[in-house]
């Protein structure tokens, strides 16, 4: 998984990932931002704007034909909060030149990528007044619409609850409130911003002409003058100092429970593969303490699972269960963590752990967007590693170390959404 | 032993197939890849909860949601170690679904596939319930189901079929529910184990750096051969009327703004499995005409804000069953549905554009090449197309014989208001 970077300009990298194994060709224009409760809603509306119409293609439904016909390159919106950052722009995936003899579907696609990026649909030098109205609904819309998967609202709502006084609890949306206050003008202000001031990270995964690609960005970034701003750090909190305690209620049949722990870890360790190791073997898997106890053993739950973040942190351990098996999953959930911590981890358990972590990173190389998250995400905490080198890290590891990380973690906040309460039987 | 190969070159895509001497049609699709993939699937689903054997005298019926009780259950074995705890050891990533006519059991890895395959074709082929452990998946299960409940598109999805359908058994909720499941013993889940694992009616499909040989070697190490038995399955179902059950399904869930699903029912489904493709791949080019973001319906809505971004559509045409969904989120279903009507009515008339045809055929065409890049898609809907008797080699021949002809006498034939009905999920009044 060699990647080739290439500068396009001030701050501007392209990253080529060269695989001949994908019938596709996958490219990620991506803007990576400060995490800010000023810009989220801004950073949110921008790829939305750019995808409504540009100067070329001046309606979504122009742009879509012209997608149609390079053989629908399904282009996405892109807006990831990732620790400190904030990465939104957009993502595409199109076939490979060999199966569309007519058409130079890789570079024409990129061409119209570039015509949304830096070509937009202005009027009177702003963004239209109608498309910045039409995608404000939706972005509430969005906004809105969080809770429609509860699993995941539940999450949210942890991470905003327990990092209240830190960036990673800013919602990469922003709030209905701030959408609403979103003008042609300052969105405009705002795409300028981005343009001049965020550093850029392009990803290309595939089989195609790199230098001819390289040419077309390059030429997109001529007219810009570029003063690219760095991000600032976050201080980690390195250990809760008393549990926090959220419940809300929504109409609900099943609960959702999810705990959040401070690991201590700090991405400049280099140390992920130990978290990871230990998350697969505290829930990250089917054959994880979580799951084989509180699922299968208990039968309090059909999922529990955790999940660590490499920048914050931050591990998460989330499950649907009754409200009236709460306590008894939590405890059960926090016993789990107290035995690794005791270093009670079987041979087995610690071998497959090893075993299954290898199959996940392996697999990485099958898929061009996994590649891309690979290595933009890990280039983001400075970090330069393949799946196989950390398969390496990972074969290496003792249970003595994992025991050490497990030592490391406190429960920070616990949240609960709760269904209304109804009479027992 | 030999292997028939088909191969189509355009894709440079081929498999390798044999039926091993315990009766299992087998299929090995060489890919270069990190990682494999196998699929074990039995003809067995949701839907078949009334059959028989030709010996019995009368049918069966079972509790809805068994077939995936079943699935479950069958990760268990009799010495205590379930299936994951054996896949754990070769490292494999191993999961099972059920659909409405078929149970799939799965894994992936990028080691060790042949300890893995074995893993797979062992537990499969070897049940163990007791009520003990029965009882204990009545709790797990309850919960999953609880989950489906909650979820939005879900719900909106299985009421849309029971407006659509009096009784095609489409209508049946996978899961089943927490009564139905409640009913379950280990003496039913056997007789329909016993009814329906039979290897001369279960198919393994694989894919990735694997060769038919080895494959087989593993096959001959763990199948016996399976007992010859003729299942009837209780069709009850097939004299489905052409219009619709209900014309609107309306469930009430915590959601922010209403979603809506209107479905199209069609019962002329072609006999013949080309032409049955045929239909499906048209019926996806005729919407993405009609509905994709290209179109006048489309960007009329979504410019007056009455859809958010997404409207859209989806078919599915077996030998069972044939919809057509197109589903939003809005503000005001019975507003898109008019509009829907009338639009549909319109075009009819003005009949279709030669070159949206051309573009949306490029789409479907590109978005099933696209579907060759992955180990797990392949051999996933290899197993969906064949028990229907289809095979994915041929699709991109078929869809380039698609014309627009063809795509509009489809408008005219299945589009009609008596076949339409709309299931909607609103939002629960707050203030109560």
């Amino acid at each position: 998984m060699k990647t080739r970077i290439i500068e396009i300009a001030k701050g501007v990298k392209l990253n080529y990932i060269n695989t001949d194994k994908f019938k596709t060709n996958y490219v990620s224009f991506n803007f990576v931002a400060p995490l800010t409760k000023k810009d989220a809603h801004y950073n949110a509306m921008l790829p939305l704007i750019m995808m409504r119409a540009c100067e070329k293609y001046p309606s979504q439904a122009e742009i879509n034909k012209r997608l149609q016909y390079l053989y629908s390159g399904d282009i996405g919106a892109r807006n990831d909060a990732f620790g400190e950052y904030q990465i939104f722009g957009m993502k595409v995936n199109m076939l490979n030149n060999r199966f569309t003899p007519d058409t130079d579907v890789t570079i024409e696609t990129i061409d119209l990528l570039c015509q949304m990026i830096f070509k937009p649909y202005l009027v009177n030098g702003v963004f239209d007044k109608e498309f910045t109205n039409g995608e404000k609904i939706n972005l509430i819309d969005t906004i809105e619409a969080e809770i429609n998967n509860k699993g995941k609202y539940a999450i949210k709502r942890l991470m905003s609850e327990m990092c209240k006084d830190e960036v990673y609890g800013i919602s990469n949306y922003g709030s209905v409130e701030d959408v609403e206050k979103i003008t042609s003008e300052s969105l405009y202000d705002a795409y300028q911003r981005a343009l001049k001031t965020y550093n850029i990270e392009i990803y290309v995964v595939g089989d195609c002409d790199i230098d001819a690609v390289c040419q077309k960005f390059k030429e997109n970034f001529d007219t810009i003058e570029r003063a690219p701003i760095e991000v600032e750090r976050t201080p980690i909190v390195e250990k809760a100092t008393s549990i926090k305690e959220v419940v809300d209620i929504e109409n609900v049949q099943q609960g959702k429970l999810v705990l959040g722990f401070r690991t201590g870890y700090d991405y400049k360790e280099n140390k992920y593969h130990l978290l990871q190791l230990f998350n697969e073997i505290y829930g990250g898997s089917p054959t994880a303490k979580l799951f084989m106890n509180v699922r299968e053993k208990m039968s309090l739950c059909y999922y529990c699972r955790s999940m660590v973040n490499q920048r914050t942190g931050i591990m998460l351990v989330s499950s649907g269960v009754e409200a009236k098996n709460k306590e008894i999953a939590q405890n059960a959930i926090v016993e789990q963590l107290d035995m690794i911590k005791n270093g009670e981890i079987t041979d087995e358990e610690f071998i497959n752990a090893k075993k299954s972590i290898k199959n996940g990173y392996m697999s990485i190389y099958d898929s061009a967007e996994a590649m891309e998250t690979w290595v933009f995400l890990r280039s983001l905490c400075d970090i330069i590693t393949t799946p196989k080198d950390e398969c390496e890290k990972i074969a290496k590891t003792t249970i003595k170390e994992i025991e050490e990380i497990a030592n490391r973690i406190t429960l920070d906040t616990v949240y609960f959404l709760k269904g209304e309460e109804k009479e027992e039987k | 032993m030999s292997y028939t190969v088909k191969e189509n070159k355009m894709l440079g895509e081929k498999y390798y197939t044999f039926k091993h001497k315990s009766g299992l049609e087998v299929f090995v699709f060489p890919k270069n890849m990190t990682t494999s993939y196998a699929i074990f699937a039995t003809r067995y689903g949701a839907v078949d909860n009334r059959f028989k054997l030709d010996t019995d005298k009368e049918f069966t019926s079972v509790p809805d949601g068994i077939a995936h009780f079943l699935e479950h259950k069958m990760f268990e074995c009799e010495n205590g170690i379930d299936a994951f705890e054996r896949y754990a050891k070769t490292g494999a990533n191993a999961n099972a679904f059920t659909g409405n006519n078929l149970t799939g059991y799965i894994f992936s890895c990028t080691e060790n596939f042949y300890e893995s395959l074995e893993i797979l074709l062992d537990f499969v082929t070897h049940p163990y319930f007791t009520e003990k452990t029965v009882q204990k998946e009545q709790g797990i299960i309850g919960q999953e189901i609880k989950m489906y409940e909650d979820n939005p598109g879900t719900r909106l999805h299985r009421e849309l079929l029971k407006a659509l359908y009096k009784k095609n058994k489409m209508r049946v909720d996978i899961a089943g529910t927490v009564d139905s499941i409640a009913e379950i013993t280990a003496e039913i889940l056997y007789k329909c184990y016993n009814t329906f694992y039979n290897l001369r009616n279960m198919t393994l499909a694989v894919c990735g750096d694997v060769t038919p040989k080895e494959v087989e070697e593993i096959c001959d190490k763990v199948l016996k051969t399976a007992e010859n038995i003729t299942v009837i399955r209780d069709t009850e179902d097939e004299d489905e009327p052409k219009e619709v059950y209900k014309k609107r399904a309306v469930c009430k869930l915590d959601v922010s703004k209403p979603i809506m699903a209107i479905g199209v029912k069609d019962v002329n489904i072609p006999k013949d499995v080309k032409e049955r493709t045929k239909k499906a791949y048209a019926t996806e080019i005729l919407d993405e005409i009609l509905f994709s973001q290209s179109s006048d319906f489309y960007n009329k809505l979504y410019s007056q804000n009455l859809i958010s971004q997404d409207l859209s559509s989806g078919c599915e045409i077996t030998k069972n069953c044939s919809f057509n969904v197109i589903s939003a989120e809005t503000s005001d279903p019975e507003r898109v549905y008019s509009e829907f009507c009338e639009y549909v009515e319109e075009m009819k008339k003005k009949g279709l554009d030669k070159e949206a045809f051309e573009l949306s055929k490029r789409t479907v065409y590109a978005s099933n090449i696209k579907s060759f890049d992955s180990v797990e898609d392949i051999a996933n809907n290899f197993i969906f197309n064949y028990f229907d008797g289809a095979d994915i080699l041929d699709t991109p021949e078929i869809i380039n014989s698609i014309t627009l002809e063809y795509v509009t006498d489809l408008l005219n034939d299945t589009f009609k208001e008596e076949y339409y009905a709309m299931s909607i999920v609103e939002p629960i009044g707050k203030d109560k």
